[in-house]
């Protein structure tokens, strides 16, 4: 009665299939696309009217990742969904019965969101670029993708997506409802940092580049600013992600469906 | 085969089984009947690992389901009709059911094919009947060819002809030495399908018998009244009889003749102050058996407290 042991491998497999036979999950992938190109394109057209009125700071990427910002309340609904979907009929009751260490169940969602939201956020980019590149090339302008760190930043960007989406998934489970993920993700990724700017400057500055969100945006960073430096920074944000989903997985083991 | 072995699960205050030990035997349709509240769907999940038991503990083919490493191979269960995304497809639910248990897309074709869902399988779930979620619940259950099917109330919502199918399907996989155990709170319906039944009210064990002990093929039901009634029931349940306190001096006897059950108290020495013998019918049986156990009966205003939640 006994096969091999099933692979965490056949359920993220699984958790893909999953991914991509619902229609919610296609169209918030979308919309992540539509938000990247529309907000990148949008930053290219800025870099023209900027030079044209003589304001153009320069960025080897024309603006591009204007973008990435906004898709990542986009991406983190996204991750929360695809797991408080789950609770909606009970489906959960099913997937466990299926996979009874959950824990494998909690990585492979978290997976199966990163690595479609990093490659459509990969090519997303690859899109926006294009469009960019004519854009700026209409006025003598161009793009620079050997620019120390523009190549880093690229796929920087598309990996703190896909961590953001490992955060929504994290959430999924430890909230069990989507309107408490969206919550949490605005408030970790868009309020806290604002908040935090009215701490004391000396408070401040210790505190200010370890949020998350400032932590996971310094590997899009093309000049220092006050953030870490790139990877750290990144580093710093895949252990919050990493964190959020152990301790997904440890409630989730104790829990009753 | 299942066994549970002083199930025991408390949410909060509330106690939902109580020390319940039964095991559910292969090659047979086992019934698993109770009043709605009774515990069964709580039970059901203990079973299946979903939710953990405060005290004791259960197996299937003598190991946790927990430490089987494709456990859909060994049982399929169907607890929610539809525990599936209502936004997707029957196949696409089967298909990565499957894979986390190396079942092949062939087999995911198969059992579609046996639950006649072959022409809607690639709809989305939502546009599904009741019956046809029900069926599709089915599917999923079959899928791995397990040996223990688990099945909570299989045929609510089901029309008549869902239901003639759904009793042909128990029978069958009983027939081919598979162990199957469904929940349901009509006896009339377990009458039909079942050959045992395990009889649970207010979370407790009240019988564990073949049908026929039920029907009271091997005698029928006798109430005694005696202020001996608990020490007596002890001694007769050694006689494989079915025997419920149905009162504080009374006795529910089913197994054992009348004039047996005065012979067994006059060799104790137990006073009988009445023995009558009830023909009853299984309805009836049930009915007596699981009376006062009902957490919420009809006509009353207030429910009942639930034993042991002081």
């Amino acid at each position: 009665m006994n096969g091999r042991r099933s692979l965490p491998r056949r359920v993220i497999l699984a958790e893909l299939v999953k991914l991509g036979s619902l229609p919610s999950s296609i169209w918030f992938l979308a919309t992540t696309s539509v938000v990247i190109v529309g907000f990148g394109v949008y930053g290219a057209i800025g870099q023209t009217v900027q030079e044209d009125m003589g304001l153009a700071t320069y960025d080897p990427l024309g603006g591009t990742l204007g973008g990435i910002s906004s898709a990542a309340v986009v991406v983190g609904t996204l991750g929360g969904l695809f797991v408080t979907g789950e609770y909606i009929n009970r489906m959960v009751r099913t997937t466990f019965s299926a996979v009874p260490r959950r824990w494998e169940v909690v990585l492979a969602k978290a997976v199966a969101v990163a690595a479609a939201t990093f490659l459509v956020v990969l090519a997303s980019l690859a899109l926006t670029l294009g469009a960019a590149a004519l854009i700026l090339g209409n006025r003598g302008m161009s793009l620079a993708l050997g620019a120390p760190g523009a190549a880093r930043a690229l796929v920087g960007s598309a990996l703190f997506l896909a961590l953001v989406g490992v955060i929504g998934v994290a959430l999924g489970w430890l909230l069990r409802s989507t309107a408490g993920v969206l919550t949490a993700i605005v408030g970790l990724l868009y309020v806290l940092p604002i908040i935090s700017i009215l701490l004391p400057r000396s408070v401040g500055e210790h505190v200010i580049p370890y949020l998350p969100n400032n932590a996971g945006v310094a590997v899009m960073q093309l000049e220092s600013s006050g953030l870490l430096t790139p990877w750290t920074g990144f580093g710093l944000f895949a252990a919050y992600a990493l964190l959020a989903l152990a301790l997904a997985a440890a409630v989730i083991e104790m829990r009753d469906t | 085969m299942i066994e549970a072995r002083q199930l025991t699960k408390t949410y909060g205050r509330t106690r939902a089984v109580t020390d319940l030990s039964f095991a559910v035997s292969p090659g047979r349709v086992t019934g698993f009947l109770g009043p709605n509240g009774a515990g069964k769907s709580t039970t059901m999940r203990l079973i299946m690992g979903l939710d953990r038991p405060t005290d004791g503990q259960v197996t299937i083919g003598g190991q946790a389901l927990r430490d089987y490493p494709r456990p859909l191979r060994v049982v399929g269960a169907l607890l929610d009709p539809g525990a599936m995304h209502s936004s997707r497809s029957a196949y696409h639910h089967l298909l990565a059911l499957g894979l986390t248990n190396a079942i092949p897309r062939q087999r995911v074709e198969e059992v579609l094919a046996m639950v006649g869902l072959t022409d809607v399988a690639r709809r989305r779930v939502r546009t599904y009947s009741l019956g046809m979620r029900q069926r599709a619940g089915i599917a999923a259950a079959l899928l791995g060819d397990p040996e223990v099917i688990l099945l909570d109330e299989p045929v609510n919502g089901l029309d008549l002809d869902g239901i003639r199918w759904m009793r042909g399907l128990l029978r069958r996989l009983a027939g081919e030495g598979r162990t199957v155990f469904v929940s349901s709170h009509l006896m009339s319906e377990m009458e039909l399908i079942a050959d045992h039944l395990v009889v649970l009210g207010k979370g407790r064990l009240l019988a564990d018998v073949p049908i026929e002990v039920m029907h009271g093929g091997s005698g029928p039901r006798v109430v005694v009244h005696s202020p001996h009634a608990a020490a007596l029931r002890e001694v007769l349940a050694r006689d494989q009889a079915a025997v419920t306190m149905t009162g504080a001096n009374e006795l529910s006897v089913v197994g054992v003749p009348g004039f047996q059950i005065a012979k067994v108290a006059l060799d104790h020495g137990f006073l009988v102050e009445e023995l009558r013998t009830a023909e009853t019918s299984l309805e009836d049986a049930y009915l007596s058996l699981t009376q006062g156990d009902v957490e919420y009966p009809v006509g009353g205003t207030e429910p009942r407290q639930r034993e042991g939640t002081q």
